[in-house]
């Protein structure tokens, strides 16, 4: 190890860094800041904007501390006379042509060229002559708007697209004084992966429509959550405006997850939360008409509905779960069907995928294990539509050298990445998975990375359980099982279903029914609960609730609306796709009238006569932690801000063949779920429901 | 009349089959080495590369149109859009810039009547003044038109070159116009595609350039008595 590091100072501080560092990092190493416009550390070097100039001793020129690599006893001057001057020139020149109106620009106050400017610049222009001026407020793409006079052509927003992103994206047109940057004519910029651009643009040039003038960054405090709209759980600082509005997501950096990007999904699915149309008050059916009712009407009038059928059976109430809620929602609604409504029916409208309790060998692999993988095999994934930052993830580990096999029943994005590629008929999943063992790339004794779209498991989830487990088994080379994960499509389908299972309630299971945004619910059915989700409602069903913070189609046929917070005013925990346990925390409070999802639960269980434990979420999450088995030890501290994969079973069966398929019945921590014993609910409506059926031991 | 097609040689469109004709020459090198060949190609033949051709290129040899434009766009020598039918460089670089490009720019803004990268009305001549170095600063400053090199060019050769210029364009429309014809009023109207030409142009062509004597006349009986005093403009 020690041989590979390189000795050098930079401005008299010595370090040491591995050979092949730039003087940039090195220098960050240190803790010295040298400035940067065109460098991004997730992106090549260019050189281009000059501002990273530093002296070497023994080198006639100056040089860019971003594209210079590090050598033995080197002394870099950042600070000297020569350097600062040279930087002040720079400044200078990159200033000639800017605008200067910082007032009405976005980027004011958080805009590099303010920042370097007053630490570099040399404070007055010499500059007498005209300005060069362009165009303003150019709208390039679905999602940004372009000032060509702010930008100072650094070029980081067209390597993204070329680079990073590796699609059709912002180009530099002409050359010399007259260069700019665009689109080809008439075509614009339209990539989900666009608002990244913004982003990364050091100085406002590149500005988001749905943020423009909306604030100025001194108004904002940001708060450290991560996206719900995908199952990549990628990091995001929300910025809340006065306390009150949310008007920004940005990315904050988390290179297990999503290695500093967002898709536009994310990065703009906030504009909601603010939405007028939000529900801020009960609705309680009166006389057939929905009607504005107090919280304790409402919760009263639920409570009385859903409480009336309880009794007829153990499917009379049904509860639905959005795949979107926190894990400690769908425990808590678990924990509600299964000792307070006495009913075992309670669905997701989620697909099917091998849960890691009981297949740990299917759910091993990490985003992380992408970066470094000899061979990505994907299977029925379209990552670019429902995992996005995965995608991007993916053509990374590509240009890192690693070969893709897909096998595809559409054509998606990742084509022509693609080294080799299998036609997949889901219906005979086995032929295709034969295939790709069969295949050459397969025949590799590097790592091998598995990821499956949990929608080759619809038809039917068995057999194709079983198929995955004997691919892993033929693609073991050397001792070494290929890391395999499952693709879901929803925020936290793993978490709830995990949570779901957990409580060991019968879940909705496959076909079409499952895998449908809109659940439907089961004969026999005579109230329902639906809470966070669209549902189809059987016409003689006697009693709807619905939980949504949207007057939705499904609340206007409810009985009883209770009025939820969104996502940015939840506290709670999401478990990834790939199995990473991340804290959601709230950016805002509550709208007024409305509840969190957790709070209305607990509400409603209290009005049920049912006191739960724990009345806050990390008093639900300290519970999951200790009856979820696959969650055991974790604590909301150890989650911290970037989270943590929750362990899997660490002793695989030694055969894989030998796991019994329902693995997670014998797993000590549900077992001792619900060794409490309150009936409560028959002790307070006096009914004969049979809430507490024996549980095995 | 019927020859007004003939003084306008520059193709107003470009036939997307001969562009993957052009393309399918290159097929034996990588798609970003042919890209320059065929600009090259299309540009000889139309004497411009627009949207659609750069599409059908990027089409041909796969790769993406943005990148494509790109490309085009930073060489200057590739037009977008048609350009006249003689071409008119002057070099800007440094060494011809200190010899006096400035002087030939201005003769040439005031005897054309058009600026830098500009078409003059008719189509006829584009003029293109560029700070890219040709290379060749010992004959400083240096023009080229229509494809031939003129070194050491100072005013006086500059207004020569356009008076040759002259006579091969206008007294040659000139003897074709039958006696009594109107067909001098085609070298006046704007060409129907000409883009950039303005009828600002047509004014100060007729008060710009004073050589193109039967012309003016012919200018002046047309469109009654106006000052002719060359430099006095309002620009």
């Amino acid at each position: 190890m020690a041989e590979n590091l390189v000795n050098l100072t930079i401005d008299g501080v010595p370090v040491s860094v591995p050979n092949g560092t730039l003087i940039w990092k090195a220098a960050q190493m240190a803790q010295i800041d040298i400035p940067i416009y065109c460098y991004h550390p997730k992106m090549k070097p260019l050189g281009a904007c000059r501002i990273c100039i530093v002296q070497v001793e023994g080198q006639p020129r100056l040089t860019t501390a971003c594209t210079t690599p590090v050598a033995e006893g080197m002394a870099v001057h950042s600070r000297n006379a020569v350097a600062s001057e040279a930087r002040a020139a720079i400044m200078e020149f990159l200033l000639i042509n800017h605008p200067l109106d910082c007032p009405i620009c976005d980027r004011g106050g958080e805009c590099d060229l303010q920042d370097f400017a007053v630490a570099y610049g040399r404070g007055q222009s010499r500059f007498i002559e005209d300005k060069k001026h362009a165009a303003k407020a150019v709208d390039i793409g679905r999602e940004i708007v372009l000032d060509r006079e702010r930008c100072i052509l650094c070029q980081r927003c067209v390597r993204f697209g070329e680079e990073y992103a590796q699609e059709p994206g912002l180009i530099m047109i002409e050359r010399g004084v007259k260069m700019e940057i665009g689109t080809f004519p008439d075509q614009p910029y339209d990539s989900i992966f666009s608002g990244n651009t913004v982003e990364m643009c050091p100085v406002g040039a590149l500005t988001s429509k749905r943020y423009r003038f909306r604030a100025r960054p001194w108004e904002l405090t940001a708060t450290s959550t991560i996206c719900p709209h995908c199952p990549v759980g990628c990091n995001i600082k929300a910025d809340v405006r006065l306390g009150r509005e949310v008007v920004r997501f940005r990315s904050r950096e988390n290179d297990d997850v999503d290695d500093g990007f967002l898709c536009d999904r994310g990065r703009y699915g906030y504009t909601f939360i603010n939405s007028l149309d939000r529900l801020t008050t009960p609705l309680l059916r009166k006389d057939g008409e929905l009607l504005p009712a107090t919280w304790d009407e409402a919760l009263a009038a639920a409570a009385q509905g859903l409480a009336n059928v309880a009794h007829h059976g153990a499917g009379a109430v049904q509860t639905i779960v959005a795949p979107t809620l926190t894990n400690e929602e769908a425990y808590l609604l678990g924990k509600l069907c299964r000792t307070v409504l006495g009913s075992g029916n309670i669905t997701a409208p989620h697909g099917n995928f091998a849960l890691a309790a009981d297949y740990p060998e299917l759910n091993s692999a990490a985003f992380n294990d992408l970066d470094g993988a000899n061979l990505i095999i994907l299977i029925g994934a379209n990552p670019y539509q429902h995992q996005p930052v995965f995608d991007l993830r993916v053509k990374k580990a590509l240009r890192g050298g690693a070969k893709l096999l897909l096998l595809r029943d559409e054509t998606s994005d990742l084509d022509e990445f693609a080294a080799g590629t299998i036609e997949l008929d889901v219906s005979n999943l086995d032929e295709a998975l034969q295939a790709a063992t069969r295949h050459p790339l397969a025949a590799n004794d590097g790592r091998i990375v598995v990821w499956y779209d949990q929608r080759i498991l619809f038809a039917n989830p068995s057999a194709g359980i079983a198929v995955l487990r004997n691919l892993v088994g033929q693609l073991t080379r050397v001792g070494q099982p290929p890391l395999v994960g499952p693709l879901v499509h929803f925020s936290n389908e793993v978490g709830v279903r995990e949570m779901l299972q957990a409580t060991r309630l019968r879940l909705g299971q496959g076909g079409s029914q499952a895998w449908a945004t809109r659940s439907q619910a089961g004969s026999g059915t005579q109230a329902i609960y639906i809470v966070g989700t669209e549902a189809t409602v059987p016409e003689d069903c006697q009693f709807v609730v619905v939980q949504d913070s949207f007057l939705t189609d499904t609340a206007k046929r409810a009985n009883v609306v209770l009025p939820a917070a969104t996502f940015a005013e939840a506290a709670g925990t999401y478990t990834s796709t790939e199995g990473r346990v991340q804290r959601l925390r709230p950016a805002i409070q509550p709208l007024p009238g409305s509840r969190s999802h957790l709070d209305i639960i607990i509400a409603l269980a209290a009005t049920l006569n049912e006191r739960f434990d724990s009345a806050s979420y990390e008093q639900v999450f300290a519970e999951i932690a200790a009856n979820v088995p696959l969650y055991n030890g974790l604590t909301l501290g150890k989650l911290g801000t970037k989270g943590m994969r929750r362990p899997l079973p660490s002793a695989l069966p030694a055969s894989l063949a030998d796991l019994p398929a329902d693995a997670a019945e014998t797993l000590a921590g549900v077992a001792r779920l619900w060794t409490r014993s309150s009936p409560p609910l028959s002790r307070a409506l006096s009914s004969s429901c049979s809430c507490s059926p024996a549980l095995p031991t | 009349m019927s020859d007004q097609a003939h003084h306008y040689a520059v193709a107003r469109e470009i036939d997307l089959s001969r562009v993957r004709e052009i393309c399918d020459q290159y097929r034996n090198i990588s798609p970003e080495e042919a890209l320059m060949p065929v600009f090259q190609g299309i540009q000889e033949e139309y004497g411009f590369v627009n949207e659609a051709a750069c599409y059908e290129v990027a089409h041909q040899l796969n790769l993406s149109p943005t990148q494509v434009y790109s490309s085009l766009t930073f060489y200057w020598i590739y037009k977008w859009r048609p350009g006249g039918k003689h071409r008119l460089f002057l070099c800007e670089g440094s060494g011809c810039y200190t010899t006096g490009t400035t002087r030939l720019r201005r003769v040439v803004e005031e005897r054309l009547g058009i600026g830098a990268g500009e078409t003059t009305f008719d189509g006829k001549i584009t003029f293109q003044p560029f700070s890219t170095c040709m290379g060749a600063c010992e004959w400083s400053p240096l023009v080229e038109l229509d494809g031939e090199f003129y070194g050491f060019v100072d005013e006086a050769r500059m207004n020569q070159l356009i008076d040759e210029l002259n006579r091969q364009e206008y007294d040659a429309a000139d003897q074709l116009a039958a006696p009594g014809s109107d067909a001098q009023y085609a070298l006046v109207a704007p060409a129907p595609n000409s883009g950039d030409a303005s009828t600002a142009n047509v004014a100060q062509i007729s008060e710009r350039a004073p050589s193109l004597t039967e012309y003016e006349a012919e200018q002046t009986a047309q469109s009654g008595p106006q000052p002719n005093s060359g430099n006095a403009d309002t620009r």
